[in-house]
């Protein structure tokens, strides 16, 4: 397929843009809902959820009045204003996108590998996955961001079984109305802090066909909604269970039953997966974009391979297995640092 | 000057001879004194003329009734030269209504191959090219892939203005526009462009016709071989090209702004742009009542899913998620597979192969001995392998449900087996998991295609609200009506 997402003309949607922006919230409530695992209150995590969706709101108006000026991206405008300046920003917005690909990569790893014993290690499944993402960032954002659509059905006939097999563990009585100042202020920074998709949000304009700001708002207005809501559903079915349990929402599925399935956990997992293949790879593709930048003339694949390998090695230095980095370091991050190096 | 002599390699451009014997021998040269050429020598009015053709290409009667008798009784002075009789034929006598008049042997030489008879003048470096093809050609006849209940049971065959005569007759408008070109370098194949000319952007069209002159093949033998060199979608189980064999399906997608293509000895026209959901339409949707042709078509979707996953989710649930069964079927299950020798993914693979083997050889066996092998393959084998404890019955009941929903959308046979095979290796290996991956893979991979700049998944993603009454449901033409929607207004589509 034509990567023309490298090279060419924006084509993403706004409405595409909003679905892949919930989508990677969705992703990252799924393997852990930061506010429940901080131990907040109900009305606590649902007045910091408002409160941090309106810092969202301004903090991405910059970024809105500057998608509305240029038709280039953030990374590109600075390089072209000043080198130095440009290889500073594309080397923070990358490290800040390779870090957030390895937390979800490990995490999302982790989740599988404890929840679901396929007798596979941990580094196997994060492998995997990396490729996978890494072919569909091959595919471009336009390919990621439709794929947006079909995945957040999905996830809403998910939430429409698990609601329905859910309704007789519902207890009003689960939810908590215990309110600090400082607890909704730190839940506030934990929002903010604990999802990376603001930054994909503001990287994306670039990719945006037309009305960016519509896009922009629309997603936040859908962040708010998806993690309320699933923040709720998560509370009402479990009550303080939510708090001590690793993961609420998959053990929210597990509560739910419907006649012919038991434990259908394992089918929220699918759309768990995809949720974090989307999420990564876009992550991915935009990593390579701003490698692009800087380095016009590689291919494509080149740069994408790089950004891939650049998160395995980060995620084998957390993990073990002194082979294991040996050889990753050898042949994941040496190839694509001399690709990179070599003259243009 | 000398005159240049062509030769069998050195032909196209080279003008005719004005001398009857050198014409002769230069077609005699150029086809290697071929044993099917026919020559008839005769004389009209007093000038030496001849006329060519191959036999069994021309029809004899029509020959003989059009051609040959007018000529013979052409009443000219002797004294007659042989331009003026030239003149005379051109502007006075019609003879047949594919006529044209030939300068080069290029010209010439692909004409004849065609069908054509040649009239030769002695001292006239022109010839008449007459149109009485007469060679053997099937009949129409209802086309073997894409059956039908309600619809037309007429289908394209192998002669590529046959089948535009079918279109046409279909769609009777001055917009329908015909382009017919030869390509391929070695077998010069008629191919027909056909489009709406307020539909489609020339600029499209003549993109098209130069793909297609600059394919390198030197032979063109079936829709496939021009395919890749149409199709914009590299790496990927989809295509952004579809064929079809009805007529009225071509017409359909005509209206819709698209292009379709014939060529000469293939009755599959190719229709481009494709979209993923015009697999799930067959004409009879049209046909039949709204309500009924909406819940047919959701079947289709469904029997997608099914074809694709059902024997991957069951490998991944039996061997990682047994949790996900309820124990009255799981005891049935582990009862079933205890005593097969195989590993379930295995046992899957074997099957699903079977199954291949068994479609190939009833696709490549007469017909008279075809169904014996279904017998055979589906009853005798499956059963005996069942009985000998081969494989187990929950695994042969899933897998013959996943082939039997793959028969329901033909079109997509080829990615369905390939992908069916993936999520059974990533069901038994990794489970929902690797299942999951696999479906994310191909989900964004059939979501990046475009061809021509219509995204092959539109009007799905992007959403274009305005098509949808005809994706996933069917609304009635009452409600369609004045909802027509061609493929360049879908949102998304890049008209650069």
């Amino acid at each position: 397929m034509k990567n023309y997402q490298l090279s060419g003309s924006p084509k993403v949607g706004f409405v595409q843009l909003a679905l892949i922006v919930m989508i990677c919230r969705i992703f990252t409530l799924m393997t852990h809902i930061p506010l429940i695992r901080d131990g907040f209150s109900f009305s606590e995590q649902l007045l910091a959820l408002a409160i941090s969706s309106v810092v969202a709101a301004l903090l991405i108006i910059p970024f809105v009045i500057f998608y509305s000026r240029y038709d280039c991206g953030i990374v590109d405008c600075i390089y072209g204003r000043s080198r130095l300046w440009g290889n500073i920003a594309a080397a923070v917005y990358l490290l800040y996108l390779i870090l957030a690909c390895v937390t979800d990569v490990s995490e999302f790893s982790s989740f599988i590998g404890a929840r679901f014993d396929f007798g596979a290690d941990e580094c196997i499944i994060a492998l995997i996955l990396i490729i996978v993402c890494m072919y569909c960032a091959y595919c471009g954002a336009e390919g990621i961001c439709r794929s947006g659509g079909a995945v957040m059905v999905l996830f809403l006939v998910m939430v429409a079984f698990m609601v329905g097999g859910s309704c007789e563990k519902i207890s009003a009585e689960h939810i908590r109305c215990e309110m600090s100042a400082g607890n909704v202020i730190s839940a506030v920074y934990d929002d903010m802090a604990g999802g990376t998709e603001l930054i994909v949000l503001c990287l994306m304009g670039k990719f945006t066909r037309n009305r960016y700001r519509c896009g922009a708002y629309l997603s936040l207005a859908g962040r708010l909604i998806i993690a309320a809501g699933i923040t709720l559903s998560v509370i009402l079915v479990l009550g303080d269970y939510a708090y001590i349990c690793g993961y609420p929402f998959l053990d929210t599925g597990s509560a739910a039953g419907i006649h012919f399935l038991q434990r259908i956990d394992a089918v929220y997992m699918i759309v768990w997966s995809l949720a974090a293949v989307l999420t990564i790879s876009l992550k991915i593709f935009l990593g390579a974009d701003i490698l692009r930048t800087i380095l016009p003339k590689r291919l494509p694949m080149v740069l994408i391979f790089s950004v891939g390998a650049y998160i395995l090695f980060l995620l084998d230095i957390r993990g073990s297995g002194m082979l294991m980095l040996i050889l990753l370091a050898l042949g994941g991050a040496a190839v694509p640092i001399c690709q990179l190096l070599r003259k243009e | 000057m000398k005159r240049m002599v062509p030769d069998m390699y050195n032909y196209k451009g080279v003008k005719l001879a004005a001398s009857l014997d050198d014409k002769l021998n230069d077609i005699k040269h150029i086809l290697n004194n071929s044993s099917d050429l026919l020559i008839n020598p005769m004389e009209i009015a007093g000038v030496r003329t001849a006329l060519i053709a191959f036999e069994g290409m021309i029809s004899t009667s029509t020959t003989s009734r059009m051609i040959m008798v007018p000529l013979m009784g052409v009443k000219l002075p002797d004294d007659t030269t042989s331009m003026q009789l030239f003149e005379h034929i051109r502007d006075k006598m019609m003879l047949t209504l594919d006529r044209a008049i030939s300068e080069d042997y290029g010209d010439i030489i692909t004409r004849v191959m065609s069908g054509f008879a040649i009239l030769l003048i002695d001292g006239v470096d022109k010839a008449f090219s007459l149109g009485v093809q007469g060679y053997e050609t099937r009949g129409v006849d209802e086309p073997s892939s894409e059956g039908n209940i309600t619809g037309a049971h007429e289908g394209f065959v192998e002669t590529v203005r046959t089948n535009m005569s079918l279109v046409r007759r279909r769609i009777k408008s001055p917009l329908l526009q015909f382009k017919l070109f030869s390509i391929s370098s070695k077998s010069n194949v008629d191919v027909i462009l056909c489009y709406m000319a307020d539909r489609v952007s020339m600029k499209l069209v003549k993109g098209l016709e130069k793909r297609l002159k600059d394919i390198p093949l030197e032979t063109i033998l079936g829709c496939g071989y021009a395919e890749p060199y149409l199709n914009n979608t590299k790496l990927s189980v989809f295509s952004g090209v579809s064929t079809t064999e009805r007529p009225d399906v071509m017409c359909a997608r005509l209206i819709e702004g698209r292009i379709g293509l014939l060529i000469e000895g293939t009755p599959f026209a190719l229709v481009m742009p494709a979209l993923f959901s015009d697999n799930f339409h067959t004409i009879d949707d049209y046909n039949f009542r709204p309500y009924y042709a909406t819940f047919i078509r959701l079947i289709r979707y469904a029997a997608f899913m099914i074809a694709v996953f059902l024997p991957g989710i069951y490998t991944a649930a039996v061997i990682h998620h047994r949790e996900l069964i309820r124990k009255e079927l799981l005891l049935n299950l582990a009862e079933a597979e205890a005593s097969a020798p195989l590993p379930i993914m295995a046992e899957a693979l074997i099957v699903l192969l079977f199954y291949e083997v068994i479609r190939e050889a009833g696709v490549r066996l007469p017909k008279s001995v075809g169904g014996a092998v279904s017998i055979i393959g589906g009853l005798v084998i499956g059963d005996t392998a069942v009985s000998a404890g081969i494989i187990t019955n929950p695994m042969l009941l899933v897998c013959a449900i996943s082939v039997t929903a793959s028969f329901v959308i033909p079109a997509l046979n080829q990615p369905v087996t390939v992908l069916r095979l993936m999520s059974v290796i990533a069901g038994g290996l990794m489970g929902l998991y690797g299942v999951a991956l696999i479906a994310a893979a191909a989900l964004v991979n059939i979501c990046s295609l475009e061809n021509y700049g219509v995204p092959v998944t539109s009007p799905m993603s992007p959403l274009t609200g305005r098509a949808m009454g005809d994706v996933f449901v069917r609304l009635g033409f009452k409600r369609l009506d004045g909802r027509n929607v061609t493929v360049e207004e879908y949102n998304g589509v890049d008209k650069n």
